[in-house]
């Protein structure tokens, strides 16, 4: 149970950002991994427990097929990711939903497996989607090797020799899971199930928890295969890799309608990140500690930036951008400027005239070094509230919250074609989300409620000549359509980070600003978008290892950067 | 089988999505079953009952100072309008419901509302028996009401009802004839899959041996 906290003892804050400045997909898709990012805080968790992971089972054959058992405990909690690696052909390996196959695939399980159940779930889990799981099963997921850079590990390692630290940081993982299904996907536990546990019950903490395992099983499991091959020969693999060795993720569409299905969700985490960025702008002095510490994190940014590299055209544009800015910064922000009054509000206000990559590359930064002004927040994050119809609310107050609140939804013309232009559906094909052409495509009957700004705009339209004091009651009895929108308009007058505040079905709206705000929150860095609408990622990327966790640098890996490589 | 009630209420919501209710009654329908379910009671049955004829035009109503009526009451169609109508008054009223299609579903909108109001609602059929709902669970002695009954729902005083409830951790048992059928009204919402769709919609190759 979190107690409300005490007003008078809360830090200052300054002003919170304006929701219609920061609810916008270009800056939400320009997110960037900050400590509240719910890797960094499971990872805090767990060094705070000294948690330590055993390996029970390691029933794994010389060419890496076989079962594994992680386990630890968090909380008083056992928990035990149950790893299966098994031959893939490789025409089989896609990173899409509609994938049937992998190389490896997971359960984390709520306590520790009996052989019965690992023999049950070797049954089930290769399948993922297609197979049956019970509420003992917390997350379910499956990881493809990144083929190139798995072999080339494998190969050097078996040799005696290193792998190439440019290979290594160009992709950055040896696997990449595409997709961790959790709260109740496939008959696995509810998330009911753990969110009064403690250390997982923020957001997506046993996920986080089952990636942060298979990132361990990845890494043990190259070793394995390279023993194997020569033992003789074999060396282990340096430990400046195996940390910069995150996991993979290929992300798709469809992660990005769980932020307009979780409003309240989405503005608990979103007004965490606000006031964190409030607290550090009203410190009105900092310490030389803090300074060194920031200048440390600056330096260390530069040199992650220089490592990022993409093919795609337009984030490698961004990227350059950034680059040139982060520098401009770096070179303003010197010890003594940082001295004077009020150093991170004037940073932030420094950075209005940069890309909107830049204004958040510096939100990341200067929260960094303020864990016991920001971390705390974290315990505001999670939600099991839902949005709640107010049916008392009179027409003329709806129609007065549509004013103050939705001027972004009610701005849009949709008579112009491109506004409307995309629509948002399930495929029959795996479920799998996908967006379609409204004008070009069929299906554009059966969309997804993604249009919210439409849906105001109707239901504003419709409340015209309605009695002021009519109520939301009276107006839905005939009305049933609108309950939807109506619901999310009242909402977001207490909830003012809860919309997206852009035309979701518009010509112009990129999905991939959506995952990216929510994979940041995450705790994703080097975004590498393969399209509008997917993209690669790194997890973990310089978190701490199985043995590390408790160490000195346990907390201390956003934007991390490999050494030597260039 | 069993199932978690995450997925109870996702799919319901989708199969009252796919028999044509709007999207925020199905919503509604949804998080009933998934209460239903969780206090031991049939909720896929009970949904499926309520929604299995469609959506048809507003419901005829009469209206008095304090009492609002339904007459043959869809109850899909009509519940939510009679939470929302005893949730907006602040006087004591009635809704009453003629002719109910799907009394048990009227049970779990009942504990949707309560849960998320932290309010009682007392449910008088006119066989007798009175069904009451509170946030802490459901007091139901009596059978599970039947179709073509008459119901008199109020807000009533806290009552401390007590909780047969299951654990939700422990999933549901789910009849497989009735999970397919929700099955069945949820493919409605689905977009036939094409080459086209399955080269564009996602905007990702099907090969990633890199």
């Amino acid at each position: 149970m979190i107690e409300a906290p005490n007003p008078d003892t809360l830090p200052a804050e300054t002003a919170l950002r304006d929701p219609g400045e920061v609810m916008r997909l270009s800056r939400m898709g320009s997110f960037f991994p900050t400590r509240l990012s719910f890797m960094r805080t499971l990872i805090r968790r767990l060094s705070r427990e000294t948690a330590t992971v055993t390996r029970p089972v390691w029933d794994i054959d010389e060419s890496g097929f076989g079962r594994a058992v992680y386990s630890l405990t968090v909380g008083g909690h056992v928990y035990s990711l149950v790893a299966f690696s098994a031959p893939l052909d490789p025409e089989r390996r896609t990173d899409r939903v509609i994938a049937e196959a992998w190389d490896t695939s997971y359960v984390l399980y709520d306590g520790t497996p009996s052989t019965a159940e690992i023999d049950r779930l070797e049954e089930n889990a290769p399948k993922q989607e297609a197979g049956r799981f019970g509420a003992s099963d917390l997350v379910l997921c499956r990881a493809n090797k990144s083929v190139r850079v798995f072999e080339h590990v494998v190969d050097c390692l078996a040799r005696g020799t290193q792998p190439c630290s440019d290979l290594i940081n160009a992709t950055g993982y040896l696997m990449r899971t595409t997709a961790v299904y959790g709260n109740g996907k496939f008959g696995i536990a509810d998330r009911a199930r753990i969110e009064q546990r403690s250390g997982l019950s923020g957001p997506f903490a046993a996920e986080m928890l089952a990636v942060w395992l298979v990132r361990g099983f990845t890494l043990d499991l190259v070793e394995h295969i390279a023993r194997c091959r020569a033992p003789a020969t074999f060396v282990a693999l340096d430990r400046k890799f195996k940390r910069h060795l995150g996991i993979g993720n290929a992300t798709g569409l469809g992660m990005a309608p769980f932020l307009v299905s979780h409003p309240i969700l989405l503005n608990n985490w979103m007004m965490a990140r606000e006031t964190a960025l409030a607290r550090v702008r009203a410190v009105s002095k900092t310490s030389p500690e803090i300074i060194e510490s920031f200048l440390h994190l600056i330096a260390r940014a530069r040199r992650h930036l220089g490592q990022w590299t993409v093919d795609d055209g337009r984030q490698s544009e961004r990227i350059a951008t950034l680059r040139g800015e982060l520098a401009e910064l770096e070179a303003l922000a010197t010890p003594q400027w940082l001295s004077e009054p009020y150093p991170w509000d004037r940073l932030i206000e420094a950075t209005g005239r940069c890309s909107l990559e830049c204004q958040e590359l510096v939100v990341a930064l200067v929260l960094e070094p303020h864990g016991d002004l920001v971390d705390g927040l974290v315990d505001c994050m999670a939600s099991d509230e839902r949005p709640r119809l107010q049916p008392a609310t009179t027409a003329g107050d709806l129609k007065r919250l549509i004013a103050e609140h939705c001027g972004w939804a009610t701005s849009i013309d949709f008579e112009y074609r491109r506004a409307t232009k995309q629509f948002w559906y399930v495929s029959e094909e795996k479920l799998e989300p996908r967006l379609g052409d409204r004008y070009d495509e069929p299906g554009a009957d059966l969309e997804m409620p993604l249009d919210i700004a439409r849906r105001v705009q109707a239901l504003r339209r419709d409340l015209d000549g309605l009695p002021d004091e009519q109520t939301v009651a009276e107006f839905l009895l005939s009305r049933p359509e609108h309950r939807y929108v109506v619901r999310r308009v009242q909402t977001l007058a207490a909830h003012p980070y809860a919309e997206i505040r852009d035309n979701l079905i518009g010509a112009d709206c990129l999905p991939i600003d959506m995952l990216r705000c929510k994979l940041s929150f995450f705790g994703a860095s080097k975004f590498d978008p393969k399209s509008d609408r997917w993209t690669r990622i790194t997890l973990y990327q310089g978190a701490p290892l199985f043995d590390e966790i408790g160490g000195a640098d346990a907390d201390d890996w956003w934007l991390p950067v490999l050494e030597g490589a260039s | 089988m069993r199932h978690s009630l995450n997925e109870i209420e996702v799919l319901l919501r989708k199969a009252a999505t796919g028999a044509g209710y709007p999207y925020g009654v199905a919503e509604d329908i949804g998080q009933a079953g998934a209460w239903l379910c969780a206090q031991g009671q049939d909720g896929v049955a009970a949904c499926l009952a309520g929604i299995d004829t469609g959506p048809d035009a507003p419901p005829p109503t009469l209206r008095n100072t304090g009492t609002l009526s339904f007459v043959d009451a869809h109850i899909a169609h009509c519940g939510p309008s009679a939470f929302d109508f005893l949730l907006s008054n602040d006087t004591a009223g009635e809704v009453r419901l003629a002719n109910a299609d799907a009394p048990l579903l009227l049970v779990g909108l009942a504990g949707a509302a309560a849960e998320a109001w932290e309010t009682d609602f007392a449910l008088q059929y006119s066989h007798g028996c009175t069904v009451r709902v509170g946030p802490s669970g459901l007091d139901m002695s009596a059978p599970p009401p039947v179709a073509g009954i008459d119901v008199i729902l109020t807000r009533t005083e806290k009552i401390d009802a007590p909780s047969d409830r299951k654990s939700p951790s422990d999933g549901i048992d789910v009849d497989e004839v009735l999970w397919a059928k929700a099955l069945a009204l949820a493919a409605r919402t689905y977009v036939p899959a094409s080459e086209a769709s399955r080269a564009r919609g996602a905007g990702a190759g099907e090969i990633d041996n890199d």
